[in-house]
């Protein structure tokens, strides 16, 4: 679903980001993409998102090439992503519900369709009763959640999330893990990227680490397992 | 796009009129002044053209020709009058219908004239020209014809009627050329802050797969509507300004001026015309300002 073949990627700044990524996840796989600041975690949703074009070799996601999408494509493209942010992104001035259809809106969906879709998204992650609150009314766990059902509320194939339990406490991001997982059973590939090395040993699963622009492991970890030497 | 959508969008764009109501304000200030500028502008050039024109009917030329011309001479000056290019319409006034007019003019007086030994009064063509700029020259041309004395003209009115207009078309277009620019910058800035103020949202919009007509369309709606109402209140601006002037000149002023401000133009003849003009000048300004923004701000 996911392949990263002989991936680099500089910046203008000449500094060098990833170096020869070699990454492939299949459909329907729950990945952990690990490693400290500045180690590349970014580029590589940076390059799934196609804010960045690879420097070298390809990124294929989902049959596409999405190096040689032209400017036009690239919507249409995103459309098929989940994305989940470590600042939540909502919009300040919306209420919960209309932060979850303005996902559906920008994809010019009907507004029958959003009457039935948002409110079954809403529910499915405990946010139902809060529907009429703004952003700044929740707790940082709900707004989190609010962010994961504007990124499921399209159905995408795939969710990137970017360090989504990075603004919340740990009891909570466990619940966005979880959350997560949840959605990953029912079939949905998701890739989490995280710096937050407890909670990765505690869930376990596969583990990609990255660590000066090059993934220095790539392996399934129990949960609870040992990660010495992994982050 | 759905029917929703656009809606959706539309609503959008309003909405961000009100979010953004200081700057968008200031710009609708800004366009009205331009507007109501160039609206003045437009409206004088109109009504200085219409008092030329009855200038022009009013400006006539005296041929005066040598005394003594037989009917044939008279004819043959007359056919040279007529092949002037300038030349609109002629009057022939004989010395006796002169004299005769004379003494019509003087009343009671006229028997005065009764007592002359003789005619006094020259054969005369009264001359109608086309364009009174050609005034001089004109007048230069017929002097020339074989049989003519001399030719009257009172050049000064037509001379200071034509360099009006002159100035008034010059200085006109470049008033408007540059209040244009002026009101195209102050848009693209407003839309700028927009953009700005919105630029979360723009990031989230490009992240869930808004295409860049999505994204741009709320921004073209919010300049169409800043030209909109700038242009609605420019016109009833002008509309309040040009009854109230009208009615200033056309009273207490001195007979001619009188008669040529009756031919200023009446509001409601120009009503329409303005009314597109502003309309269309408003939301074009509006809507380009906008479009110059986006173009440099907002990129999938």
């Amino acid at each position: 679903m996911i392949h990263f073949n002989h991936v680099s990627l500089k910046y203008d700044n000449k500094t060098t980001a990833l170096r020869d990524i070699n990454l492939h996840v299949e459909s329907g796989e729950f990945v952990f993409i690990v490693g400290a600041s500045g180690a590349g975690k970014s580029s590589i949703i940076k390059l799934l998102l196609r804010e960045r074009v690879a420097s070298g070799g390809s990124v294929t996601v989902n049959g596409i090439n999405v190096s040689r999408l032209r400017q036009r494509q690239i919507p249409y493209y995103r459309r098929k992503l989940g994305v989940v942010f470590q600042d939540f992104r909502l919009i300040p001035e919306m209420t919960v519900y209309d932060n979850v259809a303005f996902s559906l809106r920008v994809t010019d969906t009907s507004n029958k369709f959003i009457r039935n879709r948002v409110p079954y998204i809403l529910n499915l992650m405990g946010l139902a009763h809060k529907a009429k609150s703004y952003p700044n009314e929740i707790s940082g766990g709900e707004q989190q959640r609010v962010a994961l059902a504007r990124a499921l509320v399209n159905d995408p194939p795939i969710i990137i999330a970017d360090e989504p339990t990075g603004n919340i406490d740990p009891e909570l991001s466990y619940e966005i893990v979880e959350l997560l997982q949840g959605i990953n059973q029912c079939g949905t590939t998701v890739l989490m990227v995280t710096h937050e090395q407890e909670m990765v040993r505690r869930f376990g699963g596969r583990i990609v680490t990255i660590d000066s622009g090059q993934v220095v492991f790539d392996d399934v970890v129990p949960p609870d397992g040992r990660l010495a030497g992994v982050i | 796009m759905r029917g929703s959508s656009f809606r959706y969008l539309m609503k959008t764009g309003i909405r961000n009129l009100w979010r953004n109501r200081v700057m968008a304000f200031t710009s609708i200030g800004v366009l009205t002044t331009c507007l109501l500028l160039v609206g003045a502008t437009y409206l004088l050039t109109l009504n200085v053209n219409n008092m030329v024109g009855f200038v022009e009917q009013q400006t006539e030329m005296s041929v005066i020709l040598e005394e003594g011309r037989t009917s044939v001479e008279i004819d043959q000056i007359r056919t040279e009058l007529l092949a002037n290019d300038n030349v609109e319409s002629i009057e022939f006034i004989s010395s006796a219908q002169g004299l005769e007019n004379q003494k019509a003019a003087m009343g009671d007086d006229g028997i005065l004239l009764d007592g002359l030994p003789y005619n006094p009064i020259p054969d005369v063509f009264t001359v109608r020209v086309k364009d009174i700029s050609l005034t001089v020259a004109t007048q230069e041309q017929l002097r020339r014809i074989e049989g003519v004395e001399t030719v009257n003209a009172s050049g000064e009115v037509a001379d200071t009627f034509t360099s009006l207009q002159r100035v008034i078309g010059t200085v006109g277009s470049a008033v408007i050329l540059a209040l244009g620019v002026i009101s195209l910058v102050i848009i693209a800035n407003t839309i700028r802050a927009t953009i700005f103020a919105r630029r979360k949202e723009i990031n989230i919009m490009k992240f869930v797969g808004a295409t860049n007509s999505f994204i741009r369309i709320p921004f073209l709606v919010e300049g169409f509507m800043l030209g909109l109402i700038s242009a609605i209140i420019a016109f009833l601006a002008v509309w309040c300004a040009y009854h109230y002037l009208t009615q200033a000149l056309t009273t207490d002023v001195n007979s001619f001026l009188q008669a040529m401000f009756a031919h200023i133009i009446p509001f409601e003849q120009l009503s329409l015309d303005l009314g597109i003009f502003f309309g269309v000048t408003g939301t074009v300004l509006g809507t380009f300002g906008s479009a110059i923004s986006i173009r440099n701000h907002v990129r999938v």
